[in-house]
Parts: C-alpha cells; sequence; structure tokens
C-alpha cells in the first residue's frame, strides 16, 4: 500500500521538498560549470534529496507494516499541541505583555499542566523564576527584555 | 619540532595559562564545568542544547571567557553523564551509554564509589593528556594546513558529513537525506558572490541566513521539551550509600592499562571526521573487551568497562578541538555548535587563528587543564548533590528549560522573529523524532554549507569547471573516495547478506 509506513510518509514529504528547492534554485540561476550560480548548490542538494526520498519510499514498497499516523502520535500528543500554541501566543504576546508577565503566565500554565502540583508551588516558581531571569538578563547581562505593560515599574523596582 | 619551536609552544602555553588562570576567566571555566557536570547528569539535556542554551549568557563576557565556559560545558558533561550512568543506569548524555553496562553493576555491588573514582580519575587523564596533544599537533598543522585551498577544505568537508551520516542512526538514507537538508539550510540567505536572497521567502531577516542558535534550540531544547511531554521519565535511583570513593590498588592495577588506552583512542578518534566521545566510548569498551584476558567479567561489572569508555569520552573532546581550532572545520555537533558560538563572537577559527589570536587558543587550551583539574577536585565531593537534583521533578524542570530557550534566542538579535524560527524547528525536531531521523547530521551540515558551498563554486572556477580538481590533489581525491566507499560499505554488506540468502535458497 502506498504511504503506508513511516518512511514512505515522511519520504513523499522530502521528495516534494526537494522537487520544490531545485526548482526555485534554477530560477536564482544555475550559472556555469565554469562559474556556479547562486542556485547552482541548492539545485543539487534538491535533486539529492528527491533520490534519497525516492529510495526512501520504494524501500518499503513490498512492506506489509502499516504505521497509521494516529499510532505514531499518543494520547499526550495533545499536550505537545497546547504547548506549541501556547508558546506561539506568548511570542505573540511578548511585546506587549512584557517578558515577566507572559513568562509567569507560561511557566504556571506548564508546571501546573504538567505535574499538577498545587497552584502555591506552581505559581511560586513561575513567578520565581521569571523575575530571576529578567534580572540576570536584563541588569547583569544588559539584554534588552520587552519590559510591556510593568514598564518603567519593573525596571524600577529591581536593584 | 626542533628545540626553538618547543621553546616557542612552551612560551605560548605559559601566557595561555597566564590567561586562563584570571580571576573571570577561572570563574567562567568553574561555572561551564559545573554547568557542563550538571546537563551530563540530567537526561534528555545534552551538551549540545546545554551549549546553544547558555550561549547569550557569555556575550558579555567575551570571547575568552565565553569559549571557556562553553568549552568547560562540553568536557564537564562528558563527566557528568558517567554518574547517571553508574548510579541510575541511565546514560546523562550519549557517550556514557556504555558506562552503564559495567558502572551499573559496579553499583549494584556496593562499589559505585570506586567506580565514580575511577570516572573521574581517567576523565582527567585522558582529558589533560588529550590537551597536551592539542599542544602540540597544533603548531604543525596550522603551517600544513595553510597550504589547504578550496579542494581540500571541499574534500575534509565531504569526509566529516559522510562520516558523521555514517554513524548517525540505523538508516543510513535517512541520515544522508538530513545532511542534504542541512546544506540547503545553509543556503539559505544572501549570497556571497551575487549578494542575491535566496529561500527567505520575502522575510528580511532571512536575509542574513538562518540563525544556528535558533535552529539548535528548537531541534534540541524545545523538541527534547515536546517528547518528554509525551512520555513521562521516571528515574529510579540506586539506594546505595556511596563511600570509599578512592579506587583500590587492584582497581588501580586493571583500570591503569584501558585508561592509557583510551586517553590514545579518544584523541585520535576526536581528531577524525565525524569521530568524537561517543565513537571513542563504544571503540574503547570493544577493544578492552577483546584484549582482557577474562572477557567473560564484562557486564557483570568490570572496572576497565568503565575506565576505558569515561576516559576515551573526555580525550576525544580535546582531540575534537584540533579540526575546529586549526582547520575552522567542525567534525562533530557538539564543535559545529561552538564554531557557531565563535562566529558570534567574531572569532574565526582557521590555520590563522594562532597567529591572529594566540592569547585565545593557547587561553582555552589552558583552561582545559585547568577545567579537567577543577572537574577532578570538585565533582568527586559533589556527587551527592548531583543525585539530589536527579530528584527534581520533571514537570518543575522542562518550563525552565523552555523559558531559557526562548531568552536565549531573543537575547542574540533582539528578534522575536528568531523565536518564531525556533518554534518551527522545536516542531520540526518533534516530529524527525516521530519519524526516526537524527538531527546531528543536519545540524553540522547546516555549518558546514555556507563553507561547502563556496569551496565547491571556489574549486571550479581554479579548475575551469572540471571536477577533475578533487581527484588530482591528494587530499581531496583521499577524502572523497574514502568518503564514497563509506556509502558503498553497507551496501556491499548487504549485497553480501541477499547473495548469501540467494544461495541458501537455491
Amino acid at each position: 500500500m502506498f504511504l503506508a509506513t513511516r518512511n514512505q510518509k515522511s519520504g513523499f514529504f522530502w521528495l516534494a521538498s526537494g522537487v520544490t528547492i531545485s526548482y526555485v534554485a534554477v530560477g536564482y540561476g544555475l550559472g556555469t560549470m565554469r562559474e556556479p550560480g547562486p542556485g547552482y548548490l541548492a539545485f543539487l542538494t534538491g535533486l539529492v534529496i528527491s533520490v534519497l526520498s525516492l529510495i526512501l519510499i520504494l524501500g518499503d514498497l513490498r512492506t506489509r507494516v502499516r504505521e497509521p499516523l494516529r499510532e505514531l502520535f499518543r494520547a499526550n500528543s495533545r499536550r505537545v499541541v497546547y504547548t506549541v500554541l501556547a508558546l506561539v501566543l506568548y511570542t505573540v504576546l511578548l511585546p506587549y505583555l512584557g517578558f515577566v508577565v507572559c513568562s509567569v503566565i507560561l511557566l504556571y500554565g506548564m508546571i501546573y499542566f504538567g505535574g499538577k502540583p498545587n497552584h502555591l508551588v506552581a505559581g511560586g516558581v513561575a513567578t520565581g523564576a521569571s523575575v530571576l531571569t529578567f534580572y540576570l538578563f536584563s541588569r547583569l547581562l544588559q539584554v534588552n527584555l520587552p519590559v510591556g505593560v510593568l514598564g518603567e515599574w519593573i525596571s524600577g523596582r529591581l536593584p | 619540532m626542533d628545540f626553538r619551536e618547543v621553546a616557542v609552544t612552551m612560551d605560548a602555553v605559559l601566557a595561555g595559562f597566564s590567561i586562563a588562570l584570571q580571576p573571570w576567566n577561572l570563574l567562567f571555566c568553574l561555572m561551564g564545568c559545573l554547568v557542563g557536570t550538571l546537563v551530563g547528569v540530567l537526561p534528555g539535556l545534552g551538551p549540545v542544547a546545554a551549549i546553544s542554551i547558555l550561549l547569550p549568557t557569555t556575550f558579555k563576557a567575551g570571547p575568552i571567557a565565553g569559549i571557556i565556559m562553553l568549552a568547560g560545558i562540553y568536557y564537564g558533561a562528558m563527566y557528568g553523564g558517567s554518574i547517571t550512568s553508574i548510579l541510575v543506569n541511565l546514560p546523562g548524555e550519549a557517550a556514557s551509554v556504555v558506562t552503564c553496562i559495567d558502572g551499573y553493576q559496579m553499583a549494584r555491588q556496593g562499589r559505585a564509589g570506586p567506580a565514580l573514582g575511577i570516572c573521574a580519575i581517567g576523565s582527567f587523564i585522558g582529558g589533560t593528556l588529550s590537551v597536551l596533544g592539542l599542544m602540540l599537533v597544533a603548531a604543525p598543522l596550522a603551517d600544513a594546513a595553510l597550504a589547504f585551498g578550496p579542494p581540500e577544505y571541499f574534500g575534509l568537508m565531504t569526509i566529516g558529513m559522510v562520516v558523521v551520516t555514517f554513524l548517525a542512526g540505523k538508516s543510513m538514507t535517512k541520515s544522508l537525506l538530513m545532511a542534504a537538508v542541512g546544506i540547503f539550510l545553509g543556503c539559505v540567505g544572501m549570497d556571497v558572490i551575487s549578494a542575491k536572497p535566496r529561500f527567505t521567502l520575502g522575510l528580511g531577516f532571512l536575509e542574513d541566513g538562518l540563525g544556528l542558535v535558533p535552529v539548535i534550540m528548537g531541534l534540541y531544547g524545545i523538541a527534547e521539551v515536546f517528547s518528554n511531554l509525551e512520555d513521562t521519565l521516571k528515574v529510579s535511583i540506586l539506594d546505595t550509600k556511596i563511600q570509599g570513593i578512592w579506587p583500590t590498588r587492584d582497581d588501580f592495577r586493571r583500570s591503569m592499562g584501558p585508561i592509557l588506552r583510551g586517553t590514545g583512542l579518544g584523541f585520535f578518534t576526536g581528531v577524525l571526521p565525524g569521530g568524537g566521545a561517543v565513537l571513542s566510548s563504544f571503540l574503547s569498551y570493544g577493544m578492552e573487551k577483546k584484549l582482557s584476558r577474562e572477557p567473560q567479567r564484562f557486564g557483570s561489572g568490570a572496572i576497565e568497562g568503565v575506565a576505558g569508555p569515561e576516559t576515551a569520552n573526555n580525550a576525544a573532546t580535546g582531540g575534537a578541538f584540533i579540526p575546529l581550532f586549526i582547520l575552522g572545520l567542525p567534525f562533530n555537533v557538539v564543535s559545529a555548535v561552538l564554531l557557531g558560538a565563535m562566529i558570534i563572537y567574531g572569532v574565526r577559527p582557521g590555520p590563522m587563528l594562532l597567529s591572529t589570536d594566540p592569547g585565545l587558543f593557547w587561553g582555552v587550551v589552558a583552561s582545559m587543564y585547568v577545567g579537567n583539574a577543577m572537574l577532578l577536585v570538585l565533582n568527586l565531593p559533589l556527587v551527592g548533590l548531583w543525585v539530589k537534583m536527579l530528584k527534581i521533578p520533571y514537570p518543575l524542570f522542562f518550563p525552565l528549560i523552555v523559558l531559557f530557550c526562548l531568552i536565549g534566542v531573543f537575547s542574540i538579535n533582539h528578534n522575536i522573529n528568531e523565536i518564531y524560527v525556533m518554534l518551527a524547528f522545536g516542531v520540526v525536531g518533534y516530529l524527525l523524532r516521530k519519524f526516526e531521523y537524527e538531527a546531528a547530521p543536519l545540524i553540522l551540515a547546516m555549518v558546514l554549507g555556507p563553507m561547502y558551498e563556496n569551496a565547491l563554486r571556489q574549486s571550479l572556477i581554479m579548475s575551469d569547471g572540471s571536477y577533475g580538481i578533487f581527484f588530482s590533489r591528494p587530499i581531496s581525491a583521499t577524502c572523497l573516495i574514502f568518503a564514497a566507499l563509506l556509502l558503498i560499505i553497507p551496501h556491499l554488506r548487504r549485497v553480501t547478506l541477499w547473495r548469501k540468502k540467494a544461495i541458501e535458497f537455491a
């Protein structure tokens, strides 16, 4: 069966990627053998990716093993999806809410939903770690972290 | 090496020590050793992720202190990994996998102390002797490397990538595919010759190329967190009292041979393209078992099976610095990350490093001696503390890794887009693990990608478009033929098996 195994599924993805890379690379100019252009190596790389992915797909053509995507991702995979969404939200909100507020919320959520300790432990660790890293990076290492809604309030209170 | 050269080298070494022993550099060396040991102790987070996560914390320190700390993380992790291997039967990092076999058995027999002790002693001897080797080889190799042209570099990079793909993972096809993807990722950004942006998707921040740190943090740090969200790691520490860390006279007698052999083997494996701590530890274990008069003891608590591999993996770290510093070529993933870090600091390793920045080179080399001594003095009394660190619940630990990744990526260029890049590669890394792909060839190829492209294009320009240039020069020809053999050998074995099966069937 076509695309039955994980090698075939991923191979198909890489085949599409390889063909796309080579196609786009042609647009950048392959140049000549005497003077290779900006697309030369990328074109060759795309070809190599395509050939290797074909080997992956064809290598499993006779196998009777079935590996549905459902089996690759367990019930806990939902946690991964929620964490990715939380991290994207964190990045979107970072310039507006600032590093400390965003980090406290993110860490609290990850600690609480990750291990179900009591709210005090989760809140304490989240707040402590966020403030400490903010202090370390913004004051000691001079990194301009976004302060967001806390503005000068937080900067003024840290030694 | 004549007397004058020895005197010049000794002068440089002394100057290196004067740099390494400055309080600021000592502090960073200590921090690197401690963090490295911690990283080695904690399963999951390896030196690659740790170096990239902690890279931004070294920016204010300057290149010498920064590289001293990152190098400390590297060799500290080698030692730290052995602690979990012995006490928990869980390797803290890949180079300590072999130590589990006899180290854990020793711990079960109530001999965790001597096992940890011989690890520390072996690591110290291996680490310091390999640094000595690095000192001796550096100057002559740098002179020889000045004659290397683009075809030689192309050959060396090819063999480096092929050996890494040969050793990584079960499937060579998948590893090669990852290396090809890595080269492609290295092509993203402005072309240095035509100044044309490539594969940037119209995003301005990609014109400088994909940042190495966001990619590594994504593939190693964030992907590790995602994987652990699915599988809860349960660590059960052996309930044993660690006492009598100093090995007995018999232990020393049995271990001295493996330690000396492990030093030589580790050093040379570290220098080789694609070699490194993992390969050297496996080779050392195999060699000791072969050489032993009682091979049946291996697997049931033979101290030789701990002493050899642990010495070899530390000696390999010294060896791995040779191609990195002298040729400017990383031959394993940790070196690739270190090269990325050096480029961020504005340091360009290569044959000229010894003459343009001798303070940096000899300062870092001398700090490795100091760091190895620190590891020996500090870590044995701190074993109890490291064991306690293992008891930190993972749900408390992993969010902190995420936080450090987020802040680390942001602090490099103060660019939020790089956080998105890290998250994207975190998802990619998670999927690669699901579909059983190794990230190591991708990282190495991505770092080498731009140099690889330049070497290829310059070579073709030099030869008027003829690929024959790679085979007309001895170094590049040897490298490419060896690389081709490595690609063919696995298939030959398969061909032999098919033939065997066909004969049996007939």
